[in-house]
């Protein structure tokens, strides 16, 4: 048990990010999982990783969480993928998850101080 | 969220191949051929299986899940083994449903409260250290009750009981009500909510007040049919003990008031009525109380003593208080808890045996163990199996044992049941046996026990096996381990087990024996085809001479009967629990102190032929016969244990005595022989026989025919309708009660012996059948083991004696280590037999030898076979396998 709940929290941290950024990327209308992938790269201008083998889970996860919703759909080259819309809920959760990351962001930022060269 | 429908697994699969495939098509589309692009897709996602993994694990419970499939394939598993799975479910059944009927005997005597509402502050006045086998119950009059309820602070509520007999007469047929006399105070400390009408109040509790009856619910239904409208008739109770006093107030007209609930029982289920004890004859009762607030019982008899001891300064008494249910399970509580510790013996040894058959058969599944802990399963997840298939057969043995207790809850109701009767003494019935049963408190012990039971057998293996190095365990190999710790572990189980069941045989074969002794001693009379019965009359009609005329007319009557042999009445009977006093001596001086208790003679008036109906036999001189009339010298016959005390070194025939506070003379013309009047235990008392005819009516107590004995050619019972049409002849409006055999009487007396030795029996023979089990099983186990081993010695030339006396040689070793350490744990425990014992020591030698030697036989018989089979063994195979 002690080591499922470690394992837990690891995740949490981790994921945290990446189901803000998905949170984030789907503010701009629905988007299957590999658009989701290639618009966090695209727009964090491939400092970012996404590892794809992680996404779907996550997207399960908040879906699940009644954040998004996903639907089945023709993607723009004809082929089947997965939609995902964000819901009411997600959008409000996205607002505070922002929120918190900015402060987490800043304060992490006094501590650190100024860039050093 | 949980209500929504589930994602499918399928799904989640589709979404990822849609992924791989819009980036192959991004990829390929960028320049790359399309096997290139694919792999750079799959290799960009990383591992799709533990994606999926994650997928399936977010779906569910984990634990949950894991369950489900350990429970599956333990089922699986039990199924492909019947024969292991059908033995061990049996061995648990027995286990767990032996100790459930037990324990709800355990549950219904000492652990349920009383059916009274704060019922462990209901306390009664007993005699302090009395040292009997049963408490002598403290008694008190009516004014020291009044001086109690006055300055006693240590109890809220003080009453009196003391038993009533009634005749109910008035038109019909009489008939017989046992009830008691209570003070109004008691229902007010039992808090009884009567089922019809109300219960009677102080102000009824008087002498003058009119009187009034509460039924039971039985004699509502026994005499009423269940009537609503009984309440306001009227009764007409003839009180016997009045009658017999004669006094002229012995009928009384009582207004039924009230009927109890059928679960309501006080002191006993024998109690038909109750009635206010202001009119009692008697001046006063046992006493029940019920303790303040807060208060101890200590405390409580502290006080008691101090303002009795003001009360009656000449009397130097103790008394204390006791809980009541204490004193009506005080009896049976040790026997109970000795053969619960009997039990859970018995369910010890289930647990072994099941322990080293699933050890023998985890040994064969010890590569499928270590190969899934190589590949990394956890050893948790491992025990969570383990424990999921010792659940399964644990849960399904105690559903079936639950079966078992039901049926072992019958047998024990009807081995406990005894006549419901109060002149045949109250250490007789079991207490509480109508309230034994399978409920929610003994179905939860059920569970409880067969969930601690997997794990006590459950984990027994898997820690065997977990503390194995994974290694050796994939090295390992069934036929050329050699005799190494594992074997030992199973070895020492063996022997615990083998340790047990001699204790259980040690004490169940001294509580048989016991019993057998007990039956087997001579009562010094015949009860073989005597009816017994008593007579319920309008006693207005029958004062004390018209009685002795019915009763002469009776036996006259009963006489000419065919199938009779003998008929006779008397006032007591054998095994009738009263004593009467006789100052029996050899001067006409009354002697100022008579010897008291036991040993102070009994008087028994008996009509001419009660020698002859109760085949007691005269040693010397005769028995009455017709010419012992009124007018004749008046004659005495005594039985050995007087005739011992009183003329050691004479004949006493013809010798001259004197009894009562009398000056006349009676002759002594015949000594019977002693009679066990109080039961089989107790040994025979002195006793004096006098003739009614000759009884001058000293005492006006014990002056009356009371009980009928008729002694048969052939069934007794078949006699009671000739014996109702004689009397109903005489007089219609004379029942009959206390219908019985003798021989119903005797074994009524042996209730409680018998039910200690039939159950320590059947516990001592499951015990030793499944010590046989485990005894073959672990033997053939081990012939098994040792195949290769004894192929080598066949090969070598050992002969075939020589291989079985090998195998024999090994378990006899084990079971003589269990049969020492059995003797060891019974010369321990047998000191707890000690006060169920009749005629023999707790250490007895000769039941400690044949049950020695019966164990020796089942070793032997148990492991005779697997040796037989090891000298079957053919070297080539032996050699060959491995």
């Amino acid at each position: 048990m002690a080591k499922h709940r470690s394992e837990k929290e690891r995740i949490a941290l981790l994921q945290g990010t990446l189901d803000l950024l998905i949170l984030r990327t789907l503010v701009f209308g629905p988007n299957h999982g590999q658009g989701i992938a290639r618009t966090i790269q695209q727009q964090a201008e491939d400092d970012l990783l996404v590892d794809h083998g992680s996404l779907y889970p996550a997207l399960q996860r908040l879906e699940s969480r009644g954040w998004i919703t996903g639907e089945w759909g023709i993607s723009e080259n004809n082929r089947n993928a997965r939609f995902y819309k964000l819901t009411r809920l997600g959008r409000k959760q996205l607002v505070s998850e922002t929120r918190q990351w900015r402060r987490l962001a800043t304060a992490v930022g006094r501590i650190l101080g100024p860039e050093e060269v | 969220m949980f209500w929504r429908r589930r994602r499918k697994s399928e799904d989640f699969r589709a979404e990822i191949e849609a992924h791989l495939n819009a980036e192959t098509d991004r990829m390929v589309s960028e320049g790359r051929s399309p096997d290139e692009a694919r792999a750079a897709a799959l290799r960009s996602f990383g591992n799709v299986a533990r994606a999926q993994e994650r997928f399936y694990e977010s779906q569910r419970l984990m634990w949950l899940d894991n369950a489900y499939r350990d429970l599956r394939y333990a089922i699986r598993t039990l199924f492909r083994n019947p024969v292991f799975s059908v033995v061990t479910l049996l061995t648990l059944a027995i286990g767990i449903g032996s100790t459930t009927a037990i324990f709800s005997v355990v549950y219904a005597l000492l652990l349920k409260p009383l059916p009274y509402p704060d019922s462990d502050r209901l306390v009664r006045m007993v005699q302090s250290s009395t040292g009997g086998p049963q408490r002598v119950p403290g008694g008190i009059r009516v004014q020291e009750l009044a001086e109690l309820r006055s300055r006693m602070q240590s109890i809220s509520i003080i009453g009196v009981s003391n038993i009533a007999i009634m005749t109910m007469t008035g038109g019909g047929e009489a008939s017989r009500l046992e009830g008691i006399r209570i003070s109004a105070a008691i229902w007010q400390a039992l808090g009884a909510k009567p089922l019809l009408g109300r219960v009677f109040d102080v102000g009824e509790d008087a002498p003058e007040a009119d009187p009034v009856i509460v039924l039971s619910y039985r004699a509502w239904q026994r005499l009423f049919h269940s009537d609503p409208g009984i309440l306001g008739q009227t009764l007409v109770l003839e009180d016997s003990l009045l009658l017999m006093l004669g006094n002229k107030l012995f009928a009384g007209h009582y207004t039924v008031i009230g009927v109890m609930p059928e679960e309501f029982v006080f002191p006993n289920r024998q109690a038909e009525f109750w009635i206010p004890i202001a009119r009692s004859p008697s001046a006063g009762g046992a006493v029940l109380a019920r303790l303040s607030d807060g208060v101890s019982l200590q405390a409580a008899s502290a006080e008691l003593n101090t303002i009795l001891h003001e009360l009656r300064p000449a009397r130097n008494m103790t008394f204390e208080f006791s809980r009541e249910q204490d004193e009506i399970v005080g009896p049976v509580r040790r026997p109970v808890l000795i053969l619960m510790a009997a039990v859970a013996f018995v369910l010890l040894i289930a647990c072994v045996n099941v322990a080293n058959l699933l050890l023998a058969r985890s040994i064969a599944r010890q590569r499928e163990v270590a190969i899934r802990l190589a590949l990394g399963c956890g050893r948790g997840r491992l025990l969570q199996q383990y424990l999921a298939e010792a659940s399964v057969l644990s849960l399904a043995g105690g559903a079936l044992g639950v079966a078992l207790a039901y049926g072992g809850v019958h047998l024990l109701r009807s081995l406990a049941s005894t006549l419901s009767r109060m002149d045949l003494g109250n250490q007789l019935p079991f207490p509480r046996v109508e309230e034994l049963g399978i409920n929610a408190g003994v179905l939860a012990f059920a569970l409880g026990l067969s969930l601690a039971t997997s794990l006590l057998f459950g984990l027994l293996p898997v820690f065997s096996r977990l503390a194995g190095s994974q290694i050796q365990a994939l090295k390992v190999d069934l036929a050329n381990s050699g005799s190494g710790g594992r074997f030992g572990s199973k070895a020492a189980l063996l022997i615990a087990e083998v340790a047990l069941a001699m204790m259980l045989l040690v004490g169940g074969g001294l509580l048989i024996r016991s019993f057998f002794k007990l039956s087997s001693v001579d009562p010094g009379y015949d009860p073989a085809n005597v009816l017994t019965f008593q007579l319920a009359l309008p006693g207005g009609r029958y004062p004390v001479p018209q009685l002795k005329e019915l009763a002469e007319n009776l036996v006259a009557a009963l006489e000419k009967s065919p199938g009779v042999e003998a008929v006779a009445y008397s006032w007591q009977l054998p095994m009738v629990a009263m004593r009467e006093g006789a100052l029996f001596r050899t001067t006409p001086a009354i002697p100022e102190r008579p010897v008291p208790g036991p040993a102070g003679e009994d008087r028994r008036l008996v009509s001419r032929d009660y020698f002859k109906t109760l085949g007691i036999p005269i040693k010397e001189g005769r028995a009455f016969n017709e010419h012992d009339r009124p007018d004749q010298p008046r004659v005495l016959v005594i039985n050995e244990s007087l005739a011992r005390r009183e003329f050691p070194d004479s004949n006493p025939i013809g010798e001259a005595a004197y009894l009562m506070r009398d000056s006349t003379p009676w002759q002594i013309i015949g000594v019977a022989q002693d009679v066990r009047q109080f039961g089989f235990d107790r040994p025979a008392t002195p006793q004096v026989f006098v003739d009614f005819r000759q009884w001058p009516g000293g005492s006006p107590l014990g002056d009356v025919p009371q009980y009928f004995a008729v002694r048969t050619k052939g069934d007794a019972f078949s006699l009671v309708p000739t014996v109702r049409d004689i009397i109903h002849a005489i007089d219609l409006q004379v029942g009959l009660y206390n219908i019985a055999t003798m021989e119903q009487i005797v074994t009524n007396s042996t209730t409680r012996p018998r039910l200690y030795a039939v159950l320590m029996g059947i516990f001592a023979a499951v015990a030793v059948m499944l010590a046989g089990i485990g005894i073959y099983g672990l033997t053939a186990y081990s012939v098994v083991r040792r195949t290769r081993e004894i192929g080598i010695r066949m090969a070598l030339g050992s002969s075939a004696s020589q291989v079985r006396n090998l195998i024999l040689r090994q378990s006899m070793w084990l079971v003589t280590a269990g049969i020492i350490a059995g003797c060891a744990g019974a010369a321990a425990m047998t000191s707890f037999l000690k006060g169920l014992l009749f005629g023999i020591e707790p250490f007895d030698l000769l039941t400690l030898v044949s049950v020695v030697g019966l164990f020796v036989l089942v070793a032997a018989a148990a492991s005779y076979a697997p040796a037989r089979r090891a000298t079957r063994v053919d070297p080539l195979v032996a050699l060959r396998c491995e």
